[in-house]
């Protein structure tokens, strides 16, 4: 059984780090950060983090990049809404201008994506034996929650926001489900936030400021360094997040 | 030859029809008197009561028109045909003569008894000194005023109408809603309130005329009037109690036993055949019609009645046939040609529903056949007294309906005919209810919560203002502009549907709940007779969209329905089985329709919900729940289809429960089968109004003698198959056969467990001062925004509630 101390054991940082909202008002109640406490309450109370108002999609494939990047215990499982969003986002993450060699979901790093229908073909391989942090939709017109299905037309059943709760329990340690967010471009208010919690089998909703979101390792804070003192060897910032290559690995 | 000899000779001449019961015709009686000089009407009325009624008024009315006179509220409960609306309309006379400025408010629950009513006083008020001279200088002194007057005409109603008879929809939605604006010359001088029928105003419906005449009484108040009230049924149990409960005011019984009127004789019989009841009714009606008689024949519904008229007159012949339908849904203009053709025996065979069965004078009618048992005693003494009135023979035949409550009454006919009349239940903590009419209330006081007079309004609407003043009730309905239009009395649901034909004429319209029965996407609907094909439901727009069609075939919906187990209150755990009262939601959605020829063959099919939307209902009822460890075991010995045997049982202990809770309503509960989140098989009763009137919760004390009536019913029935018939188990829309064996099978063992278990039991008693309380809303720790009672989380930022 977890409790709030082993999942701070899957959370060694804060990966993603926003500022936390009233829906309505907009009226900020604090910062979020993704700790072993905060991931422990979201999880066991099933509670989902609506960051609204999210930045475009090109924004977003940065912080994605850096999230991708953390060292972190576990994988984060990003679904985008449509194939043709994850086409974008595969080539600008990839910078492979050829979305045909997209599979169903392929992992960057610390991040798997793929899109709600192929999340159940995300297996331990994929994963690499490791547990589920975080799952986050990508739904800019967040319209998702409403696709559904409608066997009555004669279309095949496809409940769409059931595959993301169906991942999350599949996915689940003891009571703990990982956290779920939900990025869109949309501003909570405008949204109605109450009908939404059924189709994605949750409890409540936190809200975040999405164009405040922050993802990746935090910036540490570095001891005051003397204005004379010259700058290192790379002449680089000794805060600034260092760019390495990034470790792509297509899934099979 | 005599009605009942005619009627007798016919029934003797069918050698297909066996007559199950017959007893001795109840013979006249003659009227009890009293003479004019005892009563304290004016003389203008004495003068004219007595060219009208030399022999002077019956006993009953004397006392209840003293009563009236005297200023004490009456509710008069004497047979049908006894002269109940006389007691009500020479008390506003005589006030006109008194005060010409005075002013009276007659209340039915349909519109076609206002119709009714307003020609006999018209044509009454033109018979009294007084009154003939104020009618000669207003010819709107007396006036209908609901919705079928023409908008032109609505205006000089209001400016000069003193006697206004109306309905309680029209009073809640067009006549209390504007009492400043329109009404405070008929507010400030009204005198006497009549309520005709006052038996129609129980259930969802009755709770909301309760709440209607309180608020009729504060809206009095603040014109400075305090009218009088009567009332009048044939057919009420406890009149007094009811009355007292529906206005909130003290009231005086004039009751059956103090009836002086003269009543003609009367015969009843009960006949059955080896063809379909329909079809017994139809051709017995035909008979009788075609011999010279009137026949009104009650049907079990609308489309039963509309589908026996299409089978006996064609189409084409309909104008010209003496053969009409009556029903809800048909135009004014429609009723008023059947009301008017029954008055002058042009029409002399009417199929009609319920509508037809409260105290219209629509002539001489001669025979009632009623087409299957009526679903209550009030409904059976009404039917009965539309025949035999004014001294007149008359006869009544019953027809027993193919199910298994008929046909116990059809073996048991003395105990149908010994039975009392329904306790009629009015459900004034109906928290839905008290909410709705708490924000009309506040609409009629300006808005100024702090002014509305509890101490009229009652102990109920009082605990909404606290909760309001305190903040802690922000339902949307306290915040319309308009909350009168938001309120449906009749169902407590939504709106009704307008059915609108290709050639954009409207012919009628349809409630929610008979949507999913009769208007579905693809039925052929019939109306008066025609049929259309249903093109579209447009559920924003409240409207139906059909196209006519000549078609004489018949769509029949298969319906499913879902329940959702809320809250447990009293339990009784017996091992195997749970028997509990329960609150429930009901949820029923189209599956499938089937269209099929006048041959019975299926000519197409249409799966899945055709686009309608599910019907929700949140209920209250009794649930029977067998463990999965019982229903392992004895599954094993049903056969090939237990849960088919699951659907017998659950028809059975539906259709006798009336056997066991005393009288009531046939339509008023309904049943189901479903499985629980354990996985365990259970049996729904539930009562079919919004938040339940404690109904079906009769059932808990009752389940075994329930299961015992449905073991004898099985037992008995003449059937030889073991698929059983309609009178017993069959269910004309099962998938799978029923099996008597199987189902007797099972009725024994639960009987068994019934019998042989000490229950465990708890009480979870339902409270409504908390029911109110969990309504109420208290401000977020984190983000003060106000959140409902019993939430688990803030919708507005997310945090967990406390407590």
């Amino acid at each position: 059984m977890l409790n709030s101390q082993n999942v701070a054991s899957l959370f060694p940082f804060p990966p993603i780090r926003c500022r936390r909202i009233i829906r309505d008002t907009e009226r900020a109640l604090g910062d979020f950060r993704l700790d072993g406490e905060s991931a422990y309450q979201l999880g066991a109370s099933n509670i989902g983090l609506l960051a609204g108002g999210s930045s475009e999609t090109r924004h977003l494939v940065t912080k994605l990049r850096e999230l991708s990047l953390c060292d972190l215990p576990g994988q984060i499982v990003i679904a985008f809404s449509t194939n043709s969003l994850a086409d974008t986002y595969f080539e600008t993450l990839t910078e492979d201008d050829s979305p045909s060699s997209r599979e169903d979901s392929w992992t960057f790093g610390s991040v798997t994506f793929s899109t709600p229908e192929k999340l159940r073909t995300i297996g331990k391989p994929q994963l690499g034996g490791r547990p589920v942090l975080a799952i986050g939709l990508v739904d800019p017109p967040c319209i998702l929650y409403k696709a559904r299905g409608d066997a009555r037309r004669g279309f095949a059943f496809n409940d769409r926001p059931q595959h993301i709760a169906k991942f999350r329990a599949a996915h689940e340690i003891g009571d703990w489900r990982p956290p779920f967010f939900l990025f869109t471009e949309q501003p909570a208010k405008s949204l109605n936030t109450n009908q939404m919690l059924g189709p994605f089998s949750l409890e409540a909703w936190w809200f975040l400021d999405g164009r405040e979101i922050r993802m990746g390792t935090p910036p540490t804070i570095a001891p005051s360094v003397p204005a004379e003192s010259p700058m290192n060897d790379d002449n680089v910032h000794p805060n600034a997040v260092p760019s390495i290559t990034l470790p792509c690995t297509l899934t099979e | 030859m005599g009605v009942i000899d005619q009627v007798a000779s016919i029934i003797a001449a069918d050698p297909g029809l066996a007559v199950a019961y017959d007893p001795p015709a109840q013979e006249p009686r003659v009227g009890s008197f009293l003479p004019l000089e005892q009563s304290h009407l004016c003389t203008n009325m004495k003068e004219y009561l007595k060219g009208s009624f030399p022999n002077g008024l019956f006993t009953h009315q004397h006392k209840a028109v003293e009563q009236v006179l005297g200023g004490e509220n009456c509710v008069v409960s004497t047979r049908t045909s006894s002269g109940k609306s006389l007691i009500y309309s020479l008390p506003v006379f005589d006030a006109l003569c008194h005060n010409a400025q005075s002013t009276a408010l007659f209340l039915f629950p349909q519109k076609a008894l206002a119709n009714d009513q307003q020609l006999k006083l018209r044509s009454m008020a033109s018979k009294i000194d007084g009154v003939r001279q104020l009618q000669d200088a207003n010819s709107l002194l007396i006036s209908r005023y609901d919705g079928s007057v023409k908008q032109e005409l609505r205006k000089p109603i209001r400016d000069r109408a003193q006697v206004i008879l109306t309905n309680p929809d029209m009073l809640h939605l067009g006549i209390m809603q504007h009492h400043m604006s329109n009404w405070g010359r008929f507010f400030s001088n009204l005198r006497l309130v009549a309520i005709d029928e006052c038996h129609e105003y129980r259930g969802v419906f009755g709770t909301n005329v309760a709440y209607i005449l309180h608020r009729l009484r504060q809206v009095c108040h603040l014109h400075g009037s305090s009218p009088t009230f009567v009332a009048t049924s044939a057919t009420v149990k406890d009149p007094q109690e009811h009355m007292e409960k529906l206005t909130g005011v003290k009231f005086n019984c004039v009751e059956p036993e103090a009836d002086g009127s003269l009543q003609g004789r009367r015969k009843f019989w009960m006949v059955r055949s080896e063809d379909h009841f329909y079809d017994t009714g139809r051709k017995l009606a035909k008979s009788l019609a075609e011999s010279g008689l009137t026949v009104l024949v009650f049907c079990p519904s609308r489309v039963s009645a509309e589908r026996m008229i299409v089978r006996t007159v064609k189409q084409e012949d309909l104008q010209s046939s003496y053969v009409r339908v009556y029903r809800s849904g048909l135009s004014s203009e429609q009723r008023e040609e059947i009301e008017h053709g029954l008055r002058t025996r042009k029409v002399r065979m009417v199929f009609s529903t319920s509508a037809l069965e409260l105290g219209i004078d629509i002539g001489e009618i001669d025979v009632v056949v009623c087409v299957g048992l009526p679903h209550s005693m009030m409904s059976l003494w009404q039917r009965a007294g539309r025949s035999a009135r004014g001294g007149r023979e008359g006869a009544t035949v019953f027809i027993p309906a193919d199910t298994p409550i008929d046909s116990y009454y059809a073996n048991h006919p003395d105990e149908l005919f010994s039975r009392d009349h329904e306790p009629l239940v009015l459900n004034l903590q109906n928290r839905r209810i008290v909410c709705q009419q708490y924000a009309c209330a506040v609409q009629e006081i300006d808005r100024d919560e702090s002014q509305l007079n509890t101490a009229i309004l009652g102990a109920e609407m009082e605990k909404v203002q606290e909760l309001r003043l305190a903040g802690k009730l922000n339902q949307d309905i306290f915040y319309c502009s308009e909350p009168h239009i938001e309120v449906n009395i009749r169902s407590g649901g939504e709106r009704s549907f307008s059915l609108i034909t290709n050639e954009d004429e409207e012919i009628g319209e349809i409630d929610y709940f008979h949507l999913l029965r009769e208007c579905y996407t693809n039925a052929i609907y019939r109306h008066g007779g025609k049929s259309y094909r249903v093109l579209n439901v447009l559920y924003g727009k409240k409207t139906i969209r059909l196209k006519a069609e000549f078609s004489r075939n018949e769509t029949t919906p298969h319906l499913q329905r879902k329940i959702r187990l809320k809250n447990q209150y009293r339990v009784a755990e017996y091992g195997d089985l749970r028997v509990a009262t329960a609150s429930l939601d009901v949820t029923e959605f189209l599956v499938s329709v089937s269209e099929k020829d006048p041959s019975g063959k299926t000519v197409m099919t249409w799966q899945g919900s055709s686009g309608m939307r599910q019907y929700q209902l949140p209920t209250e009822g009794t649930m029977l729940s067998f463990s999965k460890p019982f229903w392992q075991k004895i599954s094993s010995k049903l056969g090939p289809h237990p849960q088919s045997t699951l659907f017998s049982v659950e028809r059975l202990l539906a259709s006798l429960f009336p056997t066991i809770s005393g009288p009531c309503d046939t339509q008023d509960f309904s049943s189901a089968v479903d499985r629980l989140v354990t996985e365990e098989n259970a049996i729904f009763l539930f009562d079919m109004v919004f938040d339940g009137v404690d109904l079906t919760s009769a059932a808990f004390e009752k389940m075994s003698e329930l299961v015992g009536k449905s073991v004898e019913r099985v037992e008995q029935c003449s059937c030889t198959t073991d698929e059983g018939c309609f009178r017993c188990i069959a269910n004309p829309l099962a998938d799978e056969p029923a099996s008597k064996t199987a189902t007797v099978v099972l009725l024994k063992a639960i009987q068994s467990v019934l019998d042989s278990v000490q229950p465990e039991r708890t009480n979870k008693e339902r409270d409504w001062d908390s029911a109110f309380e969990a309504q109420a809303e208290k401000p977020c720790g984190t983000c003060g925004h106000p959140v409902p009672n019993g939430a688990k989380f803030c919708s507005e930022c997310g945090s967990k509630i406390e407590g």
